[in-house]
């Protein structure tokens, strides 16, 4: 049992003083070598998706806790290791434009990588992994190479770096939203390349989204996160159909699903009042950090930290509202993502 | 809440003002020892050395000597130029000895800042002016030629231009005098700062019109290689306003054209103050130049002599009163900026 | 015309050559090709003089002084007997000459104190962030007049250049602070270290080729500050005096009165070669700040 990334209670706190926010709240997760899935991380704008994954990607170093490669801390990697641990763990960002250099034409986020980690023996076959890569997602080869990135549309951007990914063939690939900007027809064709990196070539997916309706499918299991914190975890099925935590309830409610028997918008929306926040900020990590805009708070709610109640053997959620449940630790988190994972 | 932060801005820029004059005053201490020997007893005994008056060259060497102080250590030096500095005594000039520095100075600058600052007004109001009107959306295209010429005269330093003008107004049309401020006839009297009151009976009469008369040349130099510099700043500020939200809905409202304009004029005539120190200090630079060139009996005039004559102390304050004006005006303006602009707040800086 | 080229596939479209391609650009970007052309016209009038003059008619009393133009000096002569022709073509560039050695110099310099700024961040950013606004506010002119009056006339051609920079570098430290905190945010950072990409070719192959039209149009401003603050140096008479350079011909020029001689080609060759010469440094820099952020383009 070989985890291949695990993190241990991290914590990331940014800013002093009047401004700290804990982009993340005690989180843990694991995922194994041997068994590669795709694990949806998801919650509203600022909820610490990012900061997650630019942890995972050694960008960031958590304030307290570890995030580990392969058993090392990546916080703690020599420059040796971290190399290889660059190679093995790739990304796909958002913004199809922010991830190239403009003053350089977009072969060079293909050919670079091969070059520095030493894929492909000769030129010609560095040549032909790209242009097999390029085709797997769809794109001419002749039409995107030796082009400058703004001559490039969006889409086709955001299908050259899930190419790249295609080509470096990582153990472990962060997609940061990948399909948000780009235009519905995109995303399938993107979501189903991401599908196909994990299926056919075993890579495991951290796959980060606003939008739970992309999630739904490809992932394995779900976390969902509040402020930093989960507030429901565990089969992604479940998660989505039947809610069990008020914020996921709300999450789920928001969106206008395509099928019309599904109704949306009728969970209550609570606007905070100013003390509401007030109490929020005095709270710090000692309260639920949803109790400011949850339809069933309860006084407990303002003076305990609810923990991880068993809903389902397979899904927690961290609300009293399931007080009596068996209670998991957070450290369980990757246990109870090994079991959905199949 | 306007003030919002308003303290804290003000110890920054007041820091940084302090921060200027220091720098100032150091770089004034440290500059005459980095040469070997004392150049300003140098200057005094080449100047005085084997004329007349050993009683002048005695009590100045002594003088300076003891102002000096070069035998103490370093550091009660500096402190000794510190305090004195700060308390006023800039020394005495050696040409002109026993004319305190400080004194010669106050009386060249308003001959300066007489050119300096109408150059300034002048340039300001009639390039944000030029400016306001490119950007009116149905102008004749023939006025936007008048662009890159105003940007070929910004380019061009007031030195050269006031070269050109003397050339062509003076000599060659003989319409202003060639050199000086008044005519050599004119034995000027400064007016005592008590006495400034009685200032308004100097404004008119022959004196001056003669006085006009010769600063229309150099203020005119001044003045026409600031203007592009106004008008792009201008230009650039009402194109921003133009594109801004608040001004698409106003136009939406059906605004006509000529209250949208006077809509962005005003906007975009604030910022524009915010280039008023730095364009002062523009001038001020050029102005010595420019004086040194028109033979003007300013600050630069006194620079010029003084760099001829070796007159050092003058040399110095010079450089310590221009900066510390410059860096009071910029911090003036700074702090009085948030207060007339509706959109700038002290904590955003 | 139009219906013409629009029919043709892209595909079989001959490749547009590079010339054309630039020619096409200077069209959008006017300061830059009319200040390029400058350039060449000058650099194309030097070597032509080149050919022609003797470097030693440049100096005082080398020909007959206060000549007009006439076959033999084509420029005339000034009053102290310098040919202004050979002036013309060695002294252009011998200011240059010091604003370049002042701007590279000065550059450098705020180039790494920009970079160390951003790069170390915390007090050694604080610090020098102080600096960089005390030299920013400080007016430079002012001590450059304190420290050249100390030197004399002593200072040669380079001395002048490094005085100059001391106060060149404070504006490109700032902008290239400011622009490498913005570019190190950028995703293509994060990008580049995922290519296995060191720090050191982080910055050298992903910052820097991004910085260069800045520091480009930087460089030459700095330049055009220097020439001037040499140009005004040498009015005051505290340049060297003995080189044909064209501040030294201003200060002679201004002092002997050539204008109440009526030596209107005493006056001419300084003055258009200066006004030359800041005119085409403020448009290729205007024209390469245009080129660095496109965003200024004027939508028309
Ligand atoms: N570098 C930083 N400095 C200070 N605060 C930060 C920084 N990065 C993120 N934050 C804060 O951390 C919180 C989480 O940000 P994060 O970018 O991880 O959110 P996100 O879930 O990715 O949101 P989105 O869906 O909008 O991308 C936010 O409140 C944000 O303001
Ligand atoms: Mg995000």
């Amino acid at each position: 049992m070989d985890a291949i990334l695990e993190l241990k209670n991290v914590t990331k706190i940014f800013g002093s003083g009047h401004n700290v926010v804990s982009a993340m709240d005690d989180i843990s997760l694991r995922l194994d070598a041997d068994k590669p899935g795709i694990i949806t991380v998801a919650g509203e704008s600022g909820s610490g998706k990012t900061t997650m994954g630019n942890m995972v990607l050694g960008f960031l170093n958590p304030t307290s806790g570890k995030v580990m490669y392969k058993g090392n801390d990546i916080a703690k990697m020599s420059s040796k290791q971290r190399f290889i641990f660059h190679k093995e763990v790739q990304a796909v960002f958002q913004d199809p434009f922010a991830a190239y250099n403009p003053f350089y034409i977009v072969d060079r986020i293909l050919e670079l990588p091969l070059t520095q980690y030493k894929l492909g023996k000769s030129a010609s076959e560095k040549k032909e992994m790209i242009h097999n890569a390029l085709q797997l997602v769809g794109l001419r080869p002749a039409e995107v190479l030796g082009r400058y990135p703004h001559q490039l549309s969006g889409g086709q951007r955001q299908r050259i770096v899930v190419a790249r990914a295609l080509l470096l063939r990582p153990s472990l690939l962060v997609a940061d939203e990948p399909v948000s900007m780009v235009d519905a027809s995109l995303r399938a064709n993107l979501l189903e390349s991401i599908r196909k990196l994990n299926r056919d070539l075993r890579i495991s997916v951290l796959y980060i989204t606003h939008d739970l309706t992309t999630a739904y499918h490809i992932s394995d299991a779900i976390m969902i996160l509040y402020r930093g914190s989960v507030v429901e975890a565990g089969n992604e099925e479940k998660v989505i159909k039947n809610p069990s935590h008020p914020y996921t309830r709300l999450l789920i409610d928001s969106i206008p699903w395509p099928d019309i028997t599904m109704q949306w918008g009728k969970e209550p929306l609570i606007e905070p009042s100013d003390a509401a926040m007030q109490r929020l900020i005095m709270g710090g990590s000692q309260i639920c950090k949803f109790a400011p805009r949850c339809p069933n708070v309860m006084e407990q709610c303002w003076n305990q930290r609810p923990p991880l109640y068993r809903v389902d053997p397979d899904r927690v959620a961290a609300c009293f509202l399931y007080q009596g449940g068996d209670v998991m630790p957070g450290e369980a988190m990757g246990d109870l993502f090994d079991g959905l994972i199949a | 809440m306007k003030l919002k932060g308003f303290w804290g801005f003000f110890g920054r820029r007041f820091l940084l003002f302090i921060l200027v004059v220091w720098s100032a005053v150091t770089i004034n201490f440290i500059v005459p020892r980095l040469a070997p020997g004392n150049p300003i007893r140098q200057a005094i005994i080449t100047r005085y050395g084997l004329t007349a008056d050993q009683s002048v060259v005695n009590s100045l060497v002594i003088y300076y000597e003891g102002y000096f102080g070069l035998n103490d250590p370093l550091y009660v030096q500096y402190f000794r130029f510190l305090k004195n500095t700060f308390s006023g005594d800039l020394g005495f000039s050696i040409t002109a000895y026993p004319r305190y520095v400080s004194d010669m100075i106050l009386e060249k600058i308003l001959w300066t800042l007489q050119l300096v600052l109408p150059a300034t007004l002048i340039a300001s109001v009639i390039g944000s002016l030029l400016g306001a009107i490119f950007a009116f959306p149905r102008i004749p295209k023939a006025i936007n030629l008048v662009v890159p010429l105003l940007i070929l005269f910004s380019a061009i330093p007031a030195f050269l231009a006031a070269i050109a003008l003397i050339y062509v107004f003076a000599y060659k049309l003989d319409l202003f005098p060639l050199v000086g401020a008044y005519d050599p006839t004119f034995v000027p009297h400064i007016i005592p700062i008590s006495q400034w009151a009685s200032l308004p009976n100097y404004l008119h009469g022959p004196t001056f019109q003669q006085i006009l008369k010769h600063s229309i040349l150099p203020i005119a130099a001044l003045a026409v290689v600031q203007l592009g510099g106004w008008a792009l700043g201008m230009r650039g500020m009402m194109v921003t306003i133009q594109g801004e939200d608040y001004m698409t809905f106003a136009e939406a409202k059906g605004l006509t054209d000529g209250r949208m304009f006077s809509y962005t004029v005003r906007n975009a005539l604030l910022p524009q103050i915010t280039g008023f120190g730095l364009a002062l200090s523009g001038a001020l630079m050029g102005g010595i130049l420019v004086e040194s060139i028109f033979g003007y009996p300013g600050i630069g005039g006194l620079i010029n002599g003084a760099i001829a004559a070796k007159d050092y102390p003058v040399i110095y304050a010079n450089s310590l009163i221009l900066i510390t004006m410059l860096a009071g005006v910029t911090f003036v303006l700074d702090l009085i900026y948030p207060l007339i602009d509706p959109r700038i707040s002290y904590s955003e800086k | 015309m139009t219906v013409q080229t629009s029919t043709v596939q892209p595909s079989t479209r001959p490749k547009r050559t590079r010339l054309r391609r630039a020619l096409l650009y200077f069209k959008r970007n006017p300061s830059l090709g009319i200040g390029l052309f400058m350039l060449i016209a000058l650099i194309v009038f030097t070597i032509v003089g080149l050919f022609q003059v003797d470097p030693l008619k440049g100096y005082a009393g080398a020909v007959r002084g206060s000549q007009p133009p006439s076959a033999k000096y084509i420029f005339g002569t000034d009053g102290q007997g310098r040919d202004l022709y050979t002036v013309a073509v060695l002294g252009t560039w011998v200011t240059l000459e010091i604003g370049f050695i002042a701007a590279a110099v000065g550059m450098g310099l705020g180039v790494f104190l920009g970079f160390s700024s951003a790069y170390f961040g915390g007090w050694v950013d604080n610090i020098l962030r102080w600096v960089i606004d005390v030299f920013m506010t400080i007016p430079g002119f002012l001590i450059l007049i304190v420290l050249a009056a100390l030197l004399g006339g002593r200072v040669s051609t380079e001395g002048t250049g490094l005085i100059i920079a001391l106060f060149l570098w404070a504006g490109p430290a700032r902008v290239v602070r400011s622009q490498v905190l913005s570019l190190r945010e950028r995703q293509f950072v994060q990008m580049a270290k995922l290519n296995g990409l060191n720090d050191m070719r982080i910055i050298f192959e992903e910052l820097f080729p991004n910085l260069l039209p800045f520091l480009g149009a930087q460089l030459i401003s700095a330049v055009m500050g220097a020439v001037y603050s040499s140009a005004g140096l040498s009015i005051l008479g505290l340049g060297n005096l003995r080189e044909p350079q064209l501040g030294t011909m201003l200060y002679f020029m201004t002092t002997q009165g050539a204008v109440v001689r009526g030596m209107w080609w005493w006056v001419a060759v300084p003055v258009v070669l200066l006004c030359w010469l800041f005119v085409m440094l403020y448009l290729i820099s205007s024209g390469m700040d245009e080129l660095a952020n496109p965003r200024l383009r004027r939508r028309q």
